[in-house]
């Protein structure tokens, strides 16, 4: 398991290894017995998908898929609350620098606050703000986990999949990769 | 540069920003997947198929994608005996990094899973990646040996 610096995607990361660690150990025991199935459903679905081996088979496969695309959301989602509470905290401090430390007379005195953005909501824009100041690999995941992400959580209906998917532990790992390269 | 050789390079240029006929690479899409799977089937594992050791299925699936749209393709079911299944199931025709993307996974089981991925070499010819993982490292040719391979560890 990989170690993961950043407390709140250190937590999620958790959270979302466990669930697939549970799921993964209740597919095994699907496999020579369907009937499984049944104890893992709500009680609704009780016979429903366990009547052949082949469908309690896929519809296992579809659980382990939708967990891990629901996983790639949560984590994306977590690195960005992270990120974005460390810009509104950056662009604060830098504004009270430029606010306090200004020389005067200097052409722009009254606006020079202005001169800061403060306005990035897009994870695009984080990414355009650390270009350049994070080694070309890592930025080049990033960009990929920020389309893989689009690309679910908007319904998979105006971007392109990844290749290959990232397992959990890597996804995360690269995140906080990223989070200790903005905290130096 | 002479005004010939400008004119070649502008409509040169033209060409390159040219949309791509999304119609026609959804067909070559299609084709290649079923390609694929006729080599498996009809070529690769015949020998298992008529020693009773493996079965196939083609289920129709359809799928809905960015650029190319709605399409109807085919999922191929591999038997095993032993209850075991592998399925070699179409995602994508476009990915961020090749030109098409199929899973092949043992059903039930997560992770036995790899991504088969096609590069578009020229109008005519295509080749086919298999990738164990996110690491180029981990990145081959696709045939027999490389199948059988990942089959008889997934087995293990």
């Amino acid at each position: 398991m990989v170690t993961i610096n950043n407390e709140d995607l250190r937590d999620v990361y958790h959270y979302l290894a466990t669930i697939e660690n549970v799921l993964q150990k209740e597919v095994k025991l699907i496999n020579g017995n369907k009937f499984h199935l049944d104890k893992i459903v709500p009680e609704q679905l009780t016979k429903v998908y366990s009547q052949k081996e082949r469908t309690a088979l896929a519809f296992a496969d579809q659980i382990s898929r939708t967990a891990y695309e629901s996983s790639v959301v949560s984590l994306v989602s977590t690195f960005e609350r992270v990120v974005f509470a460390k810009y509104k905290t950056t662009y604060g401090r830098l504004k009270t620098v430029i606010k306090d430390n200004s020389p005067n007379p200097m052409d722009y005195y009254k606006s020079r606050e202005n001169f800061l953005n403060g306005n990035i909501d897009k994870l695009s824009g984080i990414i355009y703000l650390i270009e350049g100041h994070i080694s070309a690999e890592l930025l080049q995941k990033l960009k990929l986990l920020k389309d893989h992400r689009n690309y679910i959580a908007h319904g998979k209906r105006d971007a392109a999949p990844p290749a290959v998917e990232m397992k959990l532990s890597d996804i995360a790992k690269s995140l906080d990769d990223v989070i200790r390269e903005i905290e130096t | 540069m002479a005004l010939k050789q400008k004119l070649e390079k502008l409509k040169k240029l033209s060409e390159e920003n040219k949309q791509p006929d999304w119609d026609a690479y959804k067909d070559l899409w299609k084709n290649s997947i079923t390609d694929l799977q006729n080599t498996i089937v009809y070529k690769w594992f015949q020998d298992y198929e008529e020693s009773g050791l493996m079965t196939f299925s083609i289920i129709p699936v359809k799928r809905i994608e960015p650029y190319i749209g709605e399409y109807l393709t085919t999922t191929l079911e591999i038997t095993l005996t032993n209850n075991k299944f592998l399925v070699l199931e179409p995602v994508s025709g476009v990915t961020s990094e090749y030109d098409g993307k199929l899973e092949f996974y043992m059903s039930g089981n997560v992770y036995k899973r790899v991504s088969i991925l096609r590069k578009i070499i020229d109008n005519k010819k295509h080749e086919w990646i298999i990738a164990k993982s996110y690491d180029p490292k981990d990145h081959y040719k696709l045939d027999k040996e490389q199948l059988e391979k990942i089959i008889d560890e997934w087995l293990q």
